[in-house]
């Protein structure tokens, strides 16, 4: 039975599909050190702004 | 003045004139909310850019210290966020955090313009919070940056990799990454300025400005099309 274009699988350009990934799992890292460092500032542990 | 101080001009006009492209789309794309909020946030950018610049080129004035507070220091990343906030979240959370965010700047107003000041307690060239003597003031920017970050840039990000896991839209995969980065910028930079690496802040928000911009561009155009074209109608 041929495969309707739906049902086909969609890929990003190969160089996209291996850095976006990792792009987006840094940048979770990013935002979860940066929320610790806001957090931090006015508890002493940073200097502050 | 150094070339740093310059810096803080440029990254106002870049904020500027992102504000106005986000403004002209909103006016010619049925008003949605979430780019009156973008174009008022990236207005905010501008304001503490522009008072940074004052600063730098004029000197110490309590009136352009507290414009930089106000704008730059507490409501700017917040603005931007509740954008996201609009674009993102059903409409009658959105209304009710838009309510919260608004009582909230109007305290700050408040605060910030009643607050006692002393500049000699400023160490650097850079303005810095450590002005404010008050109490009660300078505990309001944790608040509005966490709400804003987490806001816009997991908003950011969270598009990204839903567009990403359906792998359509690579314009907006991409644009959203850039934005999220771009928006992460000068909180970085602010965090390096503290542990005295001079001039990180200007140029943390000039990059913030620019890489938010070109986000800005990419996600509202296609692959294959130039961004600087004007921009065909699209979902946004």
């Amino acid at each position: 039975m041929k495969k309707s274009p739906s049902s086909k699988k969609r890929s990003y350009p190969a160089a996209y599909e291996r850095a976006i990934p990792w792009i987006i799992g840094i940048m979770v890292l990013a935002v979860i050190i940066l929320v610790i460092i806001i957090v931090s500032v006015p508890l002493g542990f940073f200097p502050g702004g | 003045m150094t070339f740093i101080t310059y810096l803080p001009f440029i990254s106002s006009v870049v904020s500027f004139a992102f504000a106005a492209t986000v403004l002209k789309r909103y006016i010619d794309h049925h008003r949605r909310p979430h780019l009156l909020l973008w174009g008022i946030g990236m207005i905010f950018y501008g304001i503490g850019g522009l008072m940074e610049g004052l600063h730098g080129a004029f000197g110490w004035n309590a009136l352009v210290f507290r414009l930089w507070y106000l704008f730059g220091a507490i409501l700017v990343a917040a603005w931007l966020g509740q954008g996201t906030v609009y674009l993102l979240a059903k409409r009658r959370l959105a209304h009710a955090l838009m309510i919260l965010l608004g009582l909230g700047s109007l305290f700050a107003v408040w605060r910030v313009f009643g607050a006692t000041l002393d500049p000699t307690l400023m160490t650097g060239g850079e303005l810095s919070g450590h002005a404010i003597t008050s109490g009660g003031v300078r505990i309001l920017t944790p608040f509005f940056n966490l709400y804003g970050t987490i806001a816009l840039v997991g908003g950011a990000i969270w598009s990204a990799w839903l567009f990403w896991r359906k792998r359509v839209l690579l314009h907006r995969t991409i644009g959203n990454i850039l934005i999220a980065i771009g928006a992460m910028s000068p909180a970085f930079g602010g965090a390096f300025s503290r542990f005295g690496l001079g001039g990180a802040l200007y140029i943390s928000e000039l990059l913030g400005a620019v890489i938010m911009f070109i986000g800005f561009l990419r996600a509202i155009t296609p692959m294959g099309e130039s961004m600087t074209a004007p921009a065909a109608a699209s979902a946004e």
